[in-house]
């Protein structure tokens, strides 16, 4: 059961923004629903004013632009998961994106929501936080750029302001020659909440790794990137060695939860192996 | 506070006026009476109430009917055509796909929205499309036979 | 008589479901989807607290709120008396069933219903929750068995006594203790003497297990809908596995003799054990009385979590003790299951069934039950005998592999046989016990072979016994040569085909020309719950009979046609055959019906005493990762005697259920409490069941030692392949990686530990 709130359809991102100044902490912004119509039913978020997305223009476009993927906020999971440009652009994205939930969740879900829903165990910005991707945020005040890195502050907290929206995303297509890869380590079952996820983007160059990111989720209260894992690796030749030693150091970067699907040191350990995994997959390919 | 929504479902359009906390899965089945669209976990995990929207399949539960505004709904009740079965609907039937029953309209609806996008699945891709319907009864082995079946005599 | 001489014409083939239609095109209708004008909705207030006196409720508030009509409390309910009384076939203890359905004086368990409202619509009725103020005295929890025993602990219910019982259906023998404790049973099994069979052993393993507490995790929630009229009667709608059982416990709560009270058949949407008592019918009736109208009442997937009756979380302790021939020469257990807020675990059960499959001389069996602040468990497929013979199998196994035994041989050299005597002093009848080793052992899955680094096979056996009880059917022959067969056991897994098919072949009629329904309570004669394995079993007999009694009315009335003796009349196939080469078909003596004196019908009572055990062998492939502790199932296999397979497709997808369930519970179920008895993942999020992903094909092997004691050799076939994959996964995992996993289900974190801990 829900509690009693209005619904807002505004026709244009300004009356959206409009209301959405009105209302303040009362009001949240309303895409595809997956997550806060569940956080609503189990009475863990109780906005007064759902204020709908859905249906404003130009906000649902993904288009390659020059060097970056622009990605409009009411994308669907689903659509950037099957989208050719996204698949040709950066193909760590619509792998990445095609492992959310399930299909109909993803059929539902959008991407800009699933951005400010701010869940820690959510896939997208591991992949997002490797490609080192942006958002555009904005409000009627205007608008501002975040790394999608600094857009995450605690458990389901976002920097984005209760007025602000996310308006797109802007992923830098990846070197051409850069491998990548998404590891969702799932204990229980296969839809699960990911125990923790990983995703590497990495180039090497005659046998030394030339660049390296490494981002993480559901390994802390928000997504993480590994950057004491990058530094160790970059400049220096790959082997199994160094990538061995160089994923220890994402113990650093994590601050799991103790819960039933493992203990805060169990989750720890799974970062430092799934880490590992991932750069090789990423660095040690026979044809990297 | 009420608010209008005009929603087309199985091919009929229905004007009405609902609460905005009515869930999509609570207007197909107390308003519309079209009790096929069961509801099994209320956190989206189930998929008893899945059913097309605008020809993709989706959680009826964590939809709000407002979302469904100006969409085409179809629901395990808007299947069949003509009189006759879907062959997903005989294909569940002649292989034994089910047991209670209750989790089989939303397999159906899932089934539908995955042979549309894989007319031939292989058995990996067909467990992976039905991801996120749970059925407790049958270990899900008949289901992916009904599937096979209804892929085999579509194609 | 025996009707399994002659080959069949119907049973043994797979024919479509007769609510086949209904099921895939939504026209099938289920416990929440009746509605009535007026109706109103039910919605309960539970218990924030595992532990806590209710010293008082105020509704008042509530009652203001526009919309809402009645509130109901325990003080709203006649006293029952607190002791063991008959109820249907069985005993109950009705002051404990009332606490149950809605709190006393004391809330015993987190989601421990304590008010019920009916309001005018769902969201009002969830609002007036809020408005009802409950005062409580938090007590501390006791929450694990073991410590619940010990003196001290936070006594459930004040002035409990351990009460001494016997076998399964026996119910209290010998004296009851002294000492208040949470220990509210306690049962023993003696055969032989233990001390000279550990004696003659050159090899004993001892271990401890620990199971956790699963949900049965039906689709449907459960559901209660009541209408109780100005004459007293009452109708009641629900999702239920036991129409008359919900019948008889709906009427004694609440004041009426059973027949007051009309139970209507709606479709059910699993029940797996977990829906064969009340829930909220009693609360949505007594609603429906003071309002004068309808109540309908569903449950949200998190109420069912914490209100309803999952299986025990167990700790169970096995010896045994072998020859180095190979010969067990001694097995003893100790059995300590939860019972939840109330006495009623499967304890008896589980202690019955843990050395069943085994014939060995000197077996003690202990099985305690233990109150704790949990949820009252309830029945869950073969309840007591998954956790039970986990640890058995698992010991089994450990010795095998001392004595570098092949499992499979070493428990075919002690198998219990026909005439086995078990601890319990039962002695088995013709069982296919060792067929089902057979079977797998010949299996192309045994015999291939298993390569890679980190994987491992595993087997194990398992029983249950599978129950009898009353079964009615009535059959209605219509003058077009169809037959209405009317049948009062909830069909939850194809049991309207599976009695048609009996029915159809007794009476020598196609499948087809048999028209199944499930009616009311008043329609039809008592008939237990579907559970236990028993309505294809005791169903399908009673629907023999009926097609027995129809086959003698049928030749009386062609002996009346043909102006001969009955003796000059013969039935077969469907033919009647008489004097100078006259002959009938079913069809045609149909036809002749109406004008020949009318038409008849057919009926049957049966309530047979004997049951067909039941015996399984599994065998499970499995990988570790060995840095992440996560087992995969590659590959599996379940054998089982399934006596004369009624439907095939059938009992290879209750089997294939069974197992499913049983990998949950292996691997990736369970309940989490906090320590003050909140349960962490109540919702299908957390509690992860199975998904398509999870399992790979599910091969079965069908092996059919018909049952003597039924006329189609039919045994219950639902129950048992839940019980082998716990040690059987486990076996495996071991196998694979040289640990014994001693705490299910085996989630990844604690197989790592365990790799740390053992070395692998």
């Amino acid at each position: 059961m829900l509690h009693d709130f209005t619904f807002h359809r505004p026709g244009t991102l300004p009356e959206a923004l409009a209301l959405l100044d009105e209302h303040g902490y009362d009001a949240r912004p309303f895409a595809g629903g997956t997550a806060l119509v569940v956080l609503m039913k189990q009475s863990l978020a109780l906005p007064e004013h759902l204020v709908s997305l859905d249906g404003i223009e130009g906000m649902s476009e993904i288009r390659l632009d020059g060097e970056a993927l622009h990605i409009g906020a009411l994308v669907r999971h689903r659509d950037v998961e099957t989208s050719p440009l996204v698949r040709e652009a950066a193909p760590l994205l619509a792998e990445t994106y095609g492992r959310v939930a399930t299909v109909r969740i993803r059929n539902m879900a959008t991407v800009g929501g699933g951005l400010a829903h701010a869940d820690p165990a959510q896939d997208p910005p591991a992949a997002l936080i490797a490609l080192g991707a942006s958002v555009r945020a904005v409000s009627s005040r205007g608008a501002r750029t975040i790394a999608v890195e600094d857009l995450f502050f605690d458990y389901y907290e976002s920097a984005l302001e209760p007025d602000e929206i996310i308006e797109s995303v802007a992923v830098p297509r990846p070197a051409p020659d850069a491998r990548s890869v998404y590891l969702k380590f799932l204990p229980r079952t296969e839809d699960d909440y990911a125990t923790v996820a990983v995703a590497a983007v990495g180039e090497v160059d005659d046998g030394v790794c030339t660049d390296v990111r490494v981002a993480l989720i559901a390994a802390a209260p928000t997504p993480v990137r590994a950057t004491e894992v990058e530094r160790t690796l970059t400049g220096q030749p790959v082997t199994a060695e160094a990538i061995r030693e160089a994923a220890e150091a994402v113990r650093d970067h994590v601050d799991p939860l103790d819960d039933f699907r493992g203990s805060a040191d169990y989750k720890r350990e799974m970062a430092v192996v799934f880490t590992r995994r991932a750069l090789e997959r990423t660095l040690l390919a026979e044809d990297a | 506070m009420s608010v209008p929504i005009s929603v087309t479902v199985n091919g009929r359009l229905h004007e009405l006026e609902v609460e905005p906390r009515t869930l999509l899965a609570h207007l197909l089945r107390e308003d519309l009476t079209l009790t096929g669209t069961h509801i099994g976990c209320d956190t989206s995990q189930c998929g008893a109430c899945t059913v097309l929207i605008d020809g993709t399949s989706a959680k009826s539960c964590t939809v709000l009917a407002v979302q469904a505004d100006g969409a085409e709904i179809t629901t395990i009740e808007g299947l069949a055509q003509d009189g006759q079965l879907h062959p997903l609907q005989e294909a569940f039937w002649d292989e034994h796909g089910l047991q209670c029953g209750y989790c089989t309209p939303g397999m159906i609806m899932s089934g539908v929205d995955l042979l549309e996008r894989h007319p031939s699945p292989s058995e990996a891709e067909i467990r992976r499309g039905l991801d996120g319907n749970l059925c407790r009864c049958t270990g899900y082995e008949h289901i992916v036979n009904a599937m096979q079946a209804a892929a085999g005599g579509a194609s | 008589m025996v009707a399994t001489d002659r080959p069949h014409n119907v049973v043994g083939t797979r024919p479509v479901r007769p609510d086949g239609v209904d099921k895939v095109t939504g026209r099938a209708t289920y416990g929440g989807d009746v509605r009535f004008p007026g109706m109103l909705y039910g919605r309960i207030l539970r218990s924030p607290h595992a532990h806590a006196i209710i010293k008082n409720i105020d509704a008042s508030k509530a009652l203001e709120l526009d919309g809402v009509r009645a509130i109901v409390t325990n003080a709203d309910f006649a006293r029952q008396p607190d002791e063991e009384v008959a109820l249907g076939e069985l005993t109950a203890n009705l002051s404990e069933m009332l606490d149950q359905v809605i709190a006393g004086t004391k809330a015993l368990y987190r989601g421990h219903a304590i008010a019920a409202v009916a309001a005018t619509d769902p969201h009002i009725a969830e609002d007036a929750l809020d408005l009802i103020e409950v005062e409580y005295e938090v007590l501390d929890a006791v929450l694990d068995p073991q410590e619940a025993m010990r003196p001290g602990a936070p006594q459930l219910h004040p002035g409990m006594v351990t009460q001494e019982v016997g076998g399964l259906f026996d119910g209290e023998t010998g004296e009851a203790g002294t000492e208040e404790t949470n220990a509210a049973k306690h049962v023993k099994f003696t055969k032989g003497d233990l001390d000279t069979g550990f004696a003659e052993a050159d090899i004993i393993i001892e271990r401890e297990f620990d199971t956790g507490m699963y949900h049965q995790g039906y689709i449907e929630t459960h559901n209660g809908t009541a209408m109780w009229k100005k004459d007293d009667r009452v109708q009641v709608w629900s999702s239920t596995q036991g129409q008359f059982e919900v019948r008889d416990q709906t009427a004694l709560l609440c004041g009426l003799a059973p027949s007051r009270v009309t139970v209507e058949p709606v479709e059910i949407g699993g029940g797996f054990g977990g829906k064969t008592h009340v829930v909220m019918e009693p609360l949505a009736a007594i609603l429906s009385k003071k309002t004068g109208r309808p109540v309908k009442m569903i449950m949200t997937r998190q109420e069912v979590f914490e209100g309803t009756g999952p299986t025990s979380g167990t700790h169970n302790r096995v010896k045994i003790g072998a020859k180095r021939d190979g010969t067990i020469t001694a097995m003893d257990a100790e059995l300590i299951f939860e019972a939840g807020a109330y006495p009623g675990s499967p304890f008896t059960a589980g202690a019955m069934c843990a050395f069943a499959p085994y014939d060995v001389d000197n077996i003690e069996v202990e099985g305690w039950d233990v109150v704790v602040n949990k949820p009252k468990v309830g029945a869950y497929r073969a309840p007591g005998a998954p956790a039970a013979e986990y640890a058995v199998e698992s010991v089994i196994d450990e010795i095998a592999e001392r004595l570098e035994l092949d499992p499979l041989e070493f428990r075919l050299q002690n198998a219990a046989q026909e005439g086995t005597v078990r601890a319990d002093g039962a002695a088995f009848g013709v069982i296919g016990n060792v067929d089902t080793l057979q079977a797998v052992q010949q299996s192309e899955h045994y015999r291939s072979e298993l390569s890679g680094e980190n994987r491992g096979r595993g087997v194990a056996s398992g029983f249950w016994f599978n129950v009898g009880f009353t079964s009615a059917a009535h059959a209605n022959v219509m003058s077009d040569g169809t037959v209405g067969l009317v049948v009062g056991s909830a069909d939850i897994g194809g049991t309207r085909a599976a009695l048609a098919m009996q029915f159809a072949e007794t009476l020598g009629i196609p499948y087809e020309s048999v028209n199944p329904q499930v009616v009311n309570t008043d329609a039809i004669g008592y008939t237990m719950v579907t559970g236990g394995s028993r309505t294809a079993f005791a169903g399908g007999w009673a629907a023999h009979e009926a097609a027995l009694d129809i086959r003698r009315q049928l030749v009386e009335r062609a002996a009346m046609i043909w102006e001969c003796d009955l003796d000059a009349v013969s039935y077969e196939d469907g033919v009647l055959s008489g004097p100078d080469d006259q002959s009938f078909t079913f069809q045609e003596i149909c036809e002749q019906l109406p004008h020949t004196g009318g038409l008849i019908q057919g009926k049957a009572d049966v309530s047979p005493e004997t049951s067909g055990p039941a015996f399984a062998c599994h065998v499970v492939d499995v990988e570790v990762d060995p840095e992440t502790g996560k087992v995969d199932i590659l590959r599996y296999t379940a054998a089982q005697d399934v006596g004369t397979a009624v439907h095939p497709s059938y009992v290879e997808s209750q089997i294939q259920g069974g197992v499913a369930q049983g990998i949950g519970m292996a691997l990736h179920e369970e309940y989490v409490f906090d320590d003050s008895g909140n349960m962490e993942n109540p919702t299908l999020l957390d509690y992860r069941m199975p998904t398509t992903f999870d399992l790979p094909m599910l091969d079965v092997l069908l092996v059919e030692v018909a049952n003597p004691g039924h006329p189609y050799g039919v045994r219950g076939v639902g129950e048992i392949p839940i019980v082998p994959p716990l040690a059987a996964v486990a076996n495996a995992i071991h196998d694979a990686m040289g640990v014994r996993v001693t705490q299910l289900p085996a989630t990844p974190d604690r197989m790592l530990e365990l790799l740390e801990e053992q070395g692998g």
